[in-house]
């Protein structure tokens, strides 16, 4: 089934970015944060912080390549991740670390969640949908 | 609590981070809920996370961090 999922208006319109309310469901805790769809993330992206309130534990260190550095970054795994309120993953891979302040979200929904769908954004209509496999 | 439109906190708070516990939901959008803490100090507001953990929660921040004209290129990661 296809389902367009609800973004940030003012966040695509100046940015370009598909910015969704995303909730992340792990060990008891319910969490909605505002993600960038980012399909060149490999996981679910969040700062540290986020990632030790939500009682994330680290599977291990993966390498990280960003932009800018080559470094290392926690890797664990939260139960549950939906994306406008239909469109669910579980066991979804999670990476924790530092992004810019400025940035107009929270993290990233990278591949470990989108794996899941088909995806598909359309900048000239302004329009995402994920469609379940 | 007072329960009030999401859109109505960020008019109230404006330029803060804002925890606030989800009490409806619209097209899987949190729509109504109130207000747990909201500050200018990030961390101070990601500290209540832990703490409210039978609740739903929305964390974000109310203003926009960055010009229009900002660019970003955001990360990649191995696996």
């Amino acid at each position: 089934m296809k389902f367009s999922i609800p973004f940030n208006r003012r966040v695509f319109r100046d940015f370009g970015l598909f910015v969704v309310p995303a909730l992340i469901e792990h060990q008891g805790r319910s969490l909605y944060m505002p993600m960038i769809i980012d399909s060149a993330a490999s996981y679910l992206t969040v700062r540290p912080d986020v990632f030790a309130q939500l009682g994330i534990t680290p599977i291990r260190k993966a390498p990280l390549i960003t932009a800018s550095e080559r470094t290392e970054a926690s890797l664990g795994q939260v139960e549950k991740v939906t994306a406008g309120g239909r469109c669910s993953a579980v066991n979804v891979k999670v990476i924790s670390i530092s992004l810019p302040e400025a940035l107009p979200a929270e993290g990233l929904l990278g591949a470990s969640f989108l794996r899941n769908f088909l995806v598909s954004m359309d900048y000239d209509t302004g329009k995402f949908e994920l469609t379940t496999k | 609590m007072k329960t009030l439109t999401i859109k109505t906190i960020e008019r109230d708070f404006p330029n803060q981070w804002l925890l606030i516990e989800v009490t409806e939901t619209k097209d899987g959008v949190p729509f109504k809920g109130h207000v747990i803490k909201a500050g200018n100090k990030r961390q101070e507001i990601v500290e209540e996370i832990g703490k409210n953990k039978s609740k739903r929660l929305f964390f974000f921040f109310s203003g926009m961090p960055a010009s229009p004209d900002t660019a970003f290129a955001l990360p990649l990661a191995f696996k």
